[in-house]
């Protein structure tokens, strides 16, 4: 009886278990009739079309992209751009948005389980990382399938900082450059309603700059000049370059290195005799109360609060702010309350420079599967998207639908405009309903929709700014050296960046605070420098040298 | 009666409990009630940082701005579906699970705990995982978020321990009785654990409608993202530099207001808090059975 028992539950079980199984199967089963996982060409499914002689390729082909999704701009596949597409270029292409908040995630799953999608935007290190494996399709092997990508890369004003984009001399993908955009740059802006006040003009020297600022102060005893939305570091940055020395500048919060044009070579910042300088300005800030005394550990948002509720006086930091965010704040409360530009300032050096944002996004490439079918045709779909025809379509949609020409420049057609006229954000909505732009995937971007919609103020900074770059005060932030950094190196700056970064910024704020006196700072650039940051140096230029010899 | 005056200390330790347990609540409730009036706010009057303690202007553009918005609808639904779906399939598994390894006369249910248990401290990795799902033919589908996690090890334990605690006396009579295991399963063991199920609901409810990793690591299609997904990337826009680490549109990553922030993540918050009050009778038996007699 007993054993009878056991046999029955034996079986029970049994059956449990087969009935999980088949459970499991039937959700495979569903699964398997899903989308696959990554994309391949199905031309041979269709049949060519009559009329297509116009059209880039010949055969039909589908190429499924994993694109970065912002959450502003939210990304369509039935939008006027990819019909576009498609009817002069015969490629259909599948986006598949990613949210951006973890879209470095879930590329990274793609790249280590080896399972890419056709094509994908990753970054510089992922390409360091995998490309030598033979994940990704080699480039330099296609080079006459992509004039007109090697023609935008060959720019003179392009040239230098491209050849970073050599792995091994290989090049492995397509970066995203720069057509036309509305310049910017961190630049330093200022209350202009409180220097009118006191009819105080506005500074030309960093010497000047400083006794505006003691003056406003003066007046308005409350309020503070400056702060920093990313740290002590973030500050030192923005300040560095134009006062003659570097390190830390753009978002760099954490790389002291940086390209010195007069001596063209890497530097590491703070152990250059100049750097000195730009720690005793802030230091002197501190002291005479302009720094806001929270600078070190100042929030984006709480940055931002103050300086669009009057309590920050001025700010050096990316232009648009004033015109997209702080000065319509500030309206509100004073009409005439508003940041404006100075220009950039003569250094105690005698000499005048600044810096501007980087060109291009060099660190956004979009690189191939090499498990795609038909290579050449991948190949050349995306250096159509650099040529005239792929530039307009991809910034600016479809002639006499979503623009016009007007005196040569792309105009916004109008009932679009009218359309997206109360988004917050309207270029970024119209974007999102077109599919175009570098909020998709536009790979030559071209912006010039910017001057029609945004702020007169942010397009006369921009013009400004262009103007100086001319005028050589100004020079773009140089691009990354990381794919030319050997693998040992590599591994080198992995053990020094940490250590040298970490004495700097247990020891920076005591200077600043006036807690260790500036006299000690020689001895300190000296340790950093035995720290490692010597060494950087020498790795950094090694690197550089053979991008110059490429 | 049976009371007892109530001495000197016994008041006091009232009044420090109700103390602490009022600063408790508001610490629960003043974020919630922050950020709801933050998002009903005027925009600019959040950036200036005029709001404190109560709403400045009244402007409902932030919600309409969320709803209007093509992509939240869906991925609400969406989230509806994976949780009663998941949460369905979940409860299931985990009971059939428990109530065999809770069975003293089950053949090796030592062995079969210490395998389900070991799971709870040793797992193979993401990349181990999504591999699995992918090779299942599970990737993209809404079997890959429902599925992978169908019984919690933590959970399974506690409605094991419950079934264990049931009396024996019950089951031997019904085996008398003539009942099967099925029979014994669905008309004894399950009703009498409504407590431990209803709590064991609420636990993958909420883990369900909070998830976002798998349906970013598992999906591909945007239409089949839950809302969580897309509301991480409202709160978080930004912060995060995705790829490149420096400028997009202008210099600067984009920005999203502050008070539309605040309405995304409310609005997705509200229908699971609006849950609890249904279930919080069962859930204090629920989990304190289940734990401590364990």
């Amino acid at each position: 009886m007993k054993q009878y028992e056991r046999l029955k539950r034996a079986c029970a079980l049994l059956v449990c278990m087969a009935c999980t199984t088949v459970f499991f199967a039937g959700c495979g089963g569903q699964g398997a009739s899903g989308t696959p996982v990554s994309g391949t060409e199905d031309s041979a499914l269709q049949e060519p079309k009559e009329d297509e002689s116009g059209k880039l390729l010949d055969k039909e082909l589908t190429i499924e992209m994993l694109v970065q999704e912002n959450a502003y701009a939210p990304i369509s596949q039935d939008c006027a751009v990819l019909k576009a597409i498609y009817d002069k270029t015969n490629v259909k292409l599948v986006l598949k948005p990613v949210p951006a908040s973890d879209y470095g995630t879930k590329a990274s799953m793609y790249m280590a389980t080896n399972n890419l999608p056709d094509a994908m935007a990753v970054g510089t290190g992922n390409i360091k990382d995998y490309a030598r494996s033979g994940m990704f399709l080699n480039l330099s092997e296609y080079k006459e399938y992509m004039p007109n990508y090697m023609k935008a890369l060959n720019q003179p004003e392009r040239k230098a900082d491209a050849k970073s984009l050599y792995l091994d001399g290989n090049l492995y993908s397509f970066a995203r450059l720069e057509k036309f955009r509305i310049g910017t740059a961190t630049c330093p802006m200022i209350r202009a309603d409180l220097l009118e006040e006191q009819d105080i003009p506005m500074p030309t020297t960093w010497d000047e700059f400083y006794q505006v600022m003691l003056k406003v102060k003066e007046k308005h005893p409350d309020m503070y000049a400056m702060s920093s939305r990313m740290g002590t570091n973030y500050l030192l940055g923005q300040l560095a370059f134009p006062l003659g020395s570097g390190g830390f500048e753009e978002f760099k919060t954490n790389n002291g290195v940086y390209y010195e044009p007069d001596e063209d070579k890497y530097l590491y910042g703070p152990i250059q005799p100049d750097f000195k300088r730009v720690v005793e300005f802030v230091h002197n800030m501190y002291e005479d109360g302009l720094l806001d005394p929270d600078y070190a550990v100042m929030t984006r948002d709480i940055c931002w609060e103050k300086l669009s509720s009057g309590k920050l006086f001025a700010y050096y930091d990316n232009d648009t702010f004033a015109a997209r965010t702080f000065n319509p704040a500030l309206r509100e409360v004073d009409p005439n309350a508003r940041f404006e530009m100075i220009a950039p300032m003569v250094n105690p050096e005698g000499t005048t420079r600044s810096l501007r944002y980087q060109r291009d996004w060099l660190g956004h490439n979009v690189v191939i599967s090499s498990k795609v079918d038909r290579p050449e045709d991948v190949v050349k779909f995306f250096d159509w998207m650099y040529s005239e025809e792929g530039t307009m379509i991809t910034n600016f949609g479809v002639e006499g639908e979503t623009y016009y020409m007007e005196n040569g420049e792309p105009i916004i057609a109008p009932e679009l405009l009218e359309r997206h006229k109360n988004a917050d954000d309207v270029i970024s909505s119209i974007y999102s309903e077109i599919g175009a732009g570098s909020n998709n995937f536009a790979l030559y971007v071209d912006e010039s929709w910017f001057k029609q919609t945004s702020d007169p103020l942010m397009v006369e900074c921009g013009e400004r700014i262009d103007q100086w770059t001319e005028e050589g005060k100004m020079m773009s932030v140089r691009n990354s050296l990381e794919l030319c950094f050997t693998e040992e190196d590599m591994q080198r700056l992995k053990t020094l960046d940490p250590n040298v970064m970490t004495l700097f910024n247990q020891e920076i704020d005591k200077f600043i605070l006036g807690k260790r006196p500036m006299s000690e700072w020689d001895a300190f650039a000296k340790e950093l420098a035995e720290q490692g940051a010597t060494e950087i140096e020498e790795i950094y230029n090694r690197a550089y040298d053979k991008v110059k010899s490429i | 009666m049976g009371t007892k005056r109530k001495t000197t200390g016994d008041i006091i330790f009232t009044i420090c409990n109700y103390l602490i347990l009022t600063v408790c609540c508001l610490l629960v409730i003043f974020p919630i009630y922050y950020m709801f009036i933050i998002s009903i706010s005027e925009g600019y009057a959040v950036l200036r940082g005029e709001v404190k303690w109560f709403p400045v202007g009244f402007d409902l553009s932030a919600y309409k701005a969320v709803l209007a918005s093509p992509d939240i609808p869906k991925a609400y639904a969406n989230t509806i579906i994976y949780t009663v779906i998941g949460t369905f399939i979940n409860v299931l598994m985990t009971a059939l699970c428990a109530y065999p390894l809770s069975r003293k006369k089950f053949y090796g249910r030592n062995v079969f705990s210490f395998m389900i248990i070991f799971t709870m401290f040793f797992d193979a990795g993401m990349i181990a995982n999504f591999m699995v799902v992918s090779s299942l033919h599970l990737y993209n589908t809404i079997w890959a978020i429902v599925l992978p996690g169908a019984i919690n090890a933590w959970y399974m334990v506690i409605m094991r321990t419950f079934f264990q605690q049931l009396p024996e006396e019950l089951y031997e009579s019904a085996y008398l009785d003539g009942a099967g295991d099925f029979i014994v399963f669905t008309r004894i063991a399950l009703p009498l654990s409504v407590p431990t199920i209803m709590t064991m609901v609420l636990f993958y409810a909420v883990g369900h409608w909070n998830s976002w990793f798998n349906a970013l690591i598992y999906l591909d299609d945007k239409v089949k993202y839950p809302v969580q997904l897309i509301m991480r990337n409202i709160v978080l826009s930004g912060e995060t530099a995705a790829i490149s680490g420096a400028a997009s549109v202008a210099g600067d990553v984009g920005i999203i207001a502050t008070n539309i922030k605040y309405a995304v993540v409310f609005v997705t918050m509200l229908p699971i808090l609006m849950v609890y009050p249904f279930i919080q009778k069962y859930f204090v038996k629920g989990i304190l059975v289940g734990a401590l007699k364990g």
